[in-house]
């Protein structure tokens, strides 16, 4: 029971780099960014064109994936949203547009990339886990380094969010797009600068996710429905709130993997999914919004 | 001659799921991601009815309708009172259960092994053994359904589904109820997908799973949107790119592997650049405004 509750930990670790972009970029710019399925898949990749492609260790790969996953998010922010978000000829586009958009790009970059690599799955570490025993439990130092690396972020983002100039100007953007133009401040830069982050972000979850369990093109789709998951069951429009979401998946699938069976954990998922949309489709740590603020 | 039966095949199952869902994204305005599991749904219960019960193949048809319908309305009522992106998040949500259920229930639908030797369909007691008259059953449904919307949408209940998506407000301040409205929209349109489903069943005699991924609803999206929305013409514009373009790539010296691939990239740099620049698609109206 506690070794499960350790895996539940672990696995909350990596949904909670997974999630943490994806609801930065919804609550920021308000985009339902399915594309941030591929900036994962090619966080992976990097990864393991560094790491085992070319022989260099783990962590320069690691930071590949990082810098990859930035890239690739300032170029989709670049080339497929922000024409849209200026507008085509009556005002900026409606959220169909943009998810349907959004879909494209991921297919044309997942696709993309089982175009280069193959489909077949890539193995980042050969031969078995390192695993050290805390307390009677036993964790590989993938999965220490998966709470540690999540524990970190969110620390980190904690900090530039609530005690830095740019943390606040992101709570502004979230809260009142308008406003901040109207005051002058640069909206599209600090969309751009949101869609670095969540996507650098998105590129190191990418590299976690393949050093736990491998790597396939087609992965990052599953992903990202994860990160959407764990954002509306914490609560949309906080921005840590994602974490708390990570939490209760984290033990939801390990126990349904435990008591039922692993090939039942998507109909878990997308069950809690669809029960907090009907019953608290705020969330759990956010307050309704009234119609007019949204 | 079998290929041209087969291609013809393709068309129509596409046309047909094309149309169903281009009543809830055309005319209703919302994007619906679970459009594949209906046509699995429908698919699977004119299979099991026909094999196990030994119906003939226009009532188990017709029951498929029916329980695709009943859970369309089922998931539909509740959930078209979100927000877009939460919508659409719901209909992936169905999508993926309903898949489980097709995968995991292996003591109904056999998951991942398969369902062979589905029966050849009788109708009015005339036999039909070869795939020429399976073609002749999807075309027959292709028809049926195309004047089915055609009706419908000149039908009063078309123009207040219209009206719902161009301004809800309005529709509402008018005494429609968007939720009823919208939800018997996607009623029907999962309902009619069963047809599909029945057709393709009986079509090639075997399912599985696989082909009833979320791919599947992806691409049913991608043909409404590129043939175009909110016309009869547009999703039959879409069915004939989306049969015609796998033909078409065969002609590159590309390996089959890398062809699935390339096919899939054209899907989606098409809904980026419709998106950005004809969101009515080839054929359609609505801009999705």
């Amino acid at each position: 029971m506690v070794q499960l509750f350790a895996n539940a930990l672990s696995d909350a670790g990596l949904y909670v780099l997974l999630a943490i972009g994806f609801g930065l970029i919804l609550t920021g710019t308000r985009i339902f960014h399915i594309a941030h399925g591929a900036t994962i898949t090619v966080g992976g990749y990097a990864c393991y064109t560094i790491s085992v492609s070319a022989g260099l260790p783990v962590y320069v790969g690691a930071a590949g994936s990082v810098l990859a996953g930035m890239l690739l998010g300032l170029v989709i922010n670049r080339v497929v949203y922000m024409p849209l978000v200026r507008g085509r000829r009556g005002g900026p586009a409606s959220s169909f547009v943009l998810i349907v958009s959004s879909l494209g790009a991921y297919l044309v970059i997942s696709h993309g990339i089982s175009l280069i690599y193959g489909t077949d799955t890539k193995v980042l570490r050969p031969g078995p886990d390192w695993t050290v025993r805390l307390a009677g439990v036993r964790v590989t130092v993938i999965q220490l380094c998966n709470m540690l690396i999540a524990t970190a972020t969110l620390v980190g983002l904690w900090f530039v969010l609530i005690r830095t100039r740019l943390g606040r100007l992101i709570r502004a953007l979230a809260d009142d797009p308008e406003l901040v133009a109207v005051l002058g401040y640069d909206v599209a830069g600090l969309r751009a600068v949101i869609f670095g982050l969540a996507s650098g972000l998105a590129g190191l979850a990418g590299a976690f996710t393949a050093l736990d369990s491998g790597l396939e093109p087609a992965s990052g789709f599953a992903a990202v429905l994860v990160a959407a998951v764990c954002c509306i069951l914490g609560g949309v429009g906080r921005l840590l709130a994602p974490a708390l979401g990570a939490l209760i998946l984290g033990v939801l699938t390990n126990l349904v993997a435990w008591y039922i069976g692993a090939n039942w954990q998507n109909a878990a998922i997308f069950l809690l999914l669809m029960m907090t949309l009907l019953v608290r489709p705020q969330g759990i740590l956010a307050r309704r919004r009234r119609l007019e603020e949204q | 001659m079998s290929y041209a039966v087969q291609i013809a095949e393709m068309f129509c199952v596409y046309a047909i799921l094309g149309l169903t869902l281009n009543l809830v994204m055309g005319y209703g305005g919302l994007l619906s991601l679970s459009h594949g599991i209906f046509f699995g749904l429908g698919a699977y219960t004119t299979a099991l009815l026909m094999l196990h019960l030994e119906w003939q193949f226009l009532p188990a048809c017709a029951a498929a309708i029916a329980v695709c319908s009943f859970v369309a309305i089922v998931f539909a009522l509740p959930t078209v009172r979100l927000r877009g992106d939460y919508f659409v998040l719901s209909t992936v949500a169905l999508h993926m259960i309903g898949y489980c259920f097709l995968y995991n229930l292996v003591a109904v639908t056999r998951g991942p092994y398969g369902i062979t030797g589905i029966p050849c369909p009788a109708i009015a007691g005339i036999g039909i053994a070869s795939r020429h008259g399976a073609l002749a059953i999807a075309f027959g449904s292709l028809v049926i359904v195309t004047l089915l919307q055609w009706q419908l949408a000149r039908s009063p209940f078309g123009r207040v589904l219209r009206a719902v998506r161009d301004d809800e407000t309005a529709a509402l301040s008018l005494g429609k109820s968007v939720v009823w409205v919208r939800g018997f929209a996607f009623g029907i349109s999962g309902g009619l997908a069963a047809i599909a489903g029945g057709a393709f069943a009986v079509y090639h005699g075997y399912l599985h799973p696989a082909s009833f991924t979320l791919n599947n609803s992806v691409l049913i999206v991608t043909l409404v949107v590129v043939g175009g929305s909110g016309t009869i013409r547009g999703p039959l514009v879409g069915a004939l790119f989306v049969t015609l373009l796998p033909e078409l790539l065969r002609f590159l010296p590309v390996a089959d592997a890398g062809r699935a691939d390339l096919q899939q990239i054209i899907f989606g740099l098409l809904l980026v650049l419709a998106m950005r620049f004809r969101p009515e698609g080839l054929a359609g109206v609505y801009r999705y405004d």
